[in-house]
């Protein structure tokens, strides 16, 4: 007997547009639809509160330009496009040069929506400041000149301006009468024939369980950064003490798997390199062009080590990893301690990481003023920290030029797609203006039984260990989301090989097998975290299963095998995709040229 | 009390709406959250002149209308 859905859900709201998540893109992407000034009715769910949430506070990556200033607005295509997304061509296929390319040419699409809200993206001149890199070969980063003064064949990504931009975007949505619903995580996507018609979505503070009737979703949950513990933290603190939200437990990806879309690349995990007491910065990606390295013995590593790894360290794509790489040819660099040290830097280059320090999500600019402050003066060592999946790649694959997923009327921007955040606002424009023409000619689904069944399953799923009773023993979900962490950190983290591998994913099943049925949350509070442990512990699956199908080592340390140490050429262009079917994961090699 | 008319933190005119916090009981009024975040984790200020000096060794300017 199938049940009513009105007894199965708390409230049914029906919307046109659905934008589960509302960090930078998902903000961005409401105002656009409802800017254009046609009949929509938009919904942004949020799991933490619309004004403070999103992994990105400021606009740092949001709004990178590229290559040379002429280069705005042109169309580009083929090896041009991968060499006009910076880093591109380290990435030999693992992103996709043709929406990157669609991208690029819509560079400052979103600029009028930041200007009317009133963010410091412009100077009082109205001109942008763009910071200029340069690029050598595949290597792009710090700012150089040439015996002339002038800086060698420069790139342009902006300047991290707009620092209280999420503080004004969130607060635009809600004057402009957008539906926000905060405190709300989505559970799971509903799907009829391969299409998403809606979500289902719990409102972590009260309990109430939401069916979201959708003509069209987007999906802006951010990256996955709950993958590895903080090292230098203590239990519990240590899992939320990371370099984006805290919030970003994968829910999306898993939503979207669950539906039938594909993931991408989850062996790539991102990592950065922080040193304890700020001076040189984490989240904000452009602090690294302005401060030079040392080892302990204060040799620059840029000197020491001029054509590899360590240094030209490259603002965003792919983060800082050049830094801490691991290198079998070279064991010194890796031995060496990294220290960065804020009394060998030049004024600017002080003021310069000041300023990109405050686009960070405020937590970790209060976890450098535990680590010793912006004030310290002395060299600090530099640690690697495993940030999660999606800042470089990795993530919700993207399977058309409109961004959409395989999930017809699912679409996907930002940082859960794995573009990292560069791009995220020129996604959500374009998405945006996609469906609202999408719209005028589609109609609401009916919902059928199979829908309610859906949505039946993950009521039952969802609320399960909430006040579970078990024979023997009880699971926290904090304490297993650790646990989970620390296989993760053991067995797969940056040195990854074969039998290691394989014991996280026994480790990871035995967990699913023995441990999940065995949660147990006492209020709706641990019943979101229960939730959230779930969804890491499958993300984790993916990840150690695609580390070990990719027999190579790519971006290092993103991607770094050490029984596969060389970048394999037949791997280029390669992506590793996984795919539920039947309940089942299935994982294939397809390229993305 | 007229409200001052520059930023606590960066000295700089206040244009627009200012931001307005209260730490500890007292009132602290700022040009943009930027500037109280700033300063509510003691990061020295950066003067007006850092900032341009900051601007012309690193950045260049962009008109995209």
């Amino acid at each position: 007997m199938v049940t009513k859905l009105d007894n199965l859900v708390d409230g049914t709201i029906e919307t046109d547009f659905l934008i589960i998540g509302g960090g930078l893109v998902g903000s961005m992407a409401a105002l656009r639809a409802v800017q254009s000034g046609k009949n929509i009715d938009v919904t942004v769910i949020d799991k933490a509160r619309m004004e403070y949430s999103g992994d990105g506070v400021g606009i740092d990556n949001f709004l990178q330009l590229p290559l040379h200033k002429e280069d705005i607005g042109k169309d580009v295509s083929g090896s041009d496009a991968r060499k006009a997304t910076f880093g591109a061509d380290r990435m030999k296929g693992l992103k996709s040069a043709r929406l990157d390319a669609i991208a690029l040419k819509n560079a400052h699409i979103s600029l009028p929506i930041l200007d009317e809200i009133g963010t410091h993206v412009r100077e009082d001149d109205g001109s942008i400041k763009v910071v200029q890199g340069y690029r050598k070969g595949t290597v792009w980063g710090r700012l150089e000149y040439d015996e002339n003064g002038k800086p060698t064949d420069p790139l342009f990504g902006t300047f991290s301006r707009g620092s209280d931009l999420k503080v004004k975007l969130g607060t635009a949505v809600r004057k402009k009468g957008i539906r926000v619903l905060d405190r709300t995580m989505l559970t799971s996507i509903i799907t009829k024939d391969g299409k998403a018609i809606g979500a289902t979505a719990l409102n972590v503070r009260t309990g109430e369980f939401l069916f979201l009737k959708a003509r069209v979703l987007l999906l802006a949950t951010g990256a996955m950064t709950r993958l590895y513990p903080y090292p230098w933290a203590p239990f519990p603190n240590r899992l939320f003490y990371t370099l984006m939200s805290p919030v970003l437990d994968g829910g999306g990806h898993v939503g979207a798997l669950n539906a039938g879309a594909k993931l991408y690349c989850m062996e790539m995990c991102t990592v950065y390199v922080v040193s304890k007491g700020m001076n040189h910065s984490s989240g904000g990606g452009a602090c690294n062009w302005f401060f030079k390295m040392y080892n302990s013995k204060g040799e620059c590593l840029e000197d020491k080590y001029p054509e590899k790894i360590v240094t030209k360290a490259g603002g965003m794509i792919p983060g800082v990893n050049f830094l801490f790489a691991p290198d079998m040819q070279n064991a010194g660099a890796e031995r060496d301690v990294i220290m960065s040290a804020k009394g060998k830097a030049t004024p600017d280059e002080v003021a310069a990481v000041y300023f990109v320090a405050a686009t960070e999500p405020p937590k970790a600019l209060k976890f450098h003023q535990l680590a010793g402050g912006l004030t310290n003066e002395n060299p600090v060592e530099c640690v690697p920290v495993l940030a999660g999946i999606g800042m470089a790649t990795g993530g919700v694959l993207r399977e058309n030029e409109y961004s959409e997923t395989g999930v017809k009327n699912l679409f996907a921007a930002g940082n859960v797609t794995g573009s990292g955040s560069t791009r995220g606002f020129t996604w959500a424009c374009l998405i945006a203006d996609h469906v609202l023409e999408l719209i005028q000619d589609q109609n609401q689904e009916t919902i059928g039984r199979d829908q309610t069944e859906q949505i039946g399953e993950t009521r039952k799923w969802v609320f399960a260990p909430l006040s579970r009773k078990t024979a023997y023993y009880e699971i926290n979900p904090l304490e297993l989301e650790d646990y989970v962490r620390q296989v993760n950190y053991n067995y797969v983290c940056i040195h990854k090989v074969k039998p290691r591998l394989e014991r996280a994913i026994a480790l990871i099943r035995l967990v699913k097998k023995g441990a999940v049925p065995l949660l147990v949350a006492n209020n709706i509070h641990e019943l979101m975290r229960a939730i959230e442990v779930q969804n890491i512990i499958e993300i984790s699956e993916l990840h150690a299963q695609s580390s070990l199908i990719r027999e190579e080592s790519r971006l290092v340390p993103i991607h770094y095998r050490e029984d596969y140490p060389e970048l394999d050429p037949k791997w280029d262009g390669k992506i590793i995709t996984a795919r539920k079917v039947a309940g089942q994961v299935k994982y294939s090699v397809e390229s993305l040229y | 009390m007229a409200e001052p008319d520059n930023c606590e933190y960066c000295g700089r005119l206040i244009k627009g709406a200012s931001e307005i916090r209260t730490r500890r009981g007292k009132r602290h009024v700022y040009c943009s959250e930027f500037c109280f975040r700033l300063h509510f984790y003691d990061a020295p200020a950066i003067s007006y002149d850092d900032l341009q000096n900051m601007y012309r060794l690193r950045c260049i300017s962009l008109k995209l209308d």
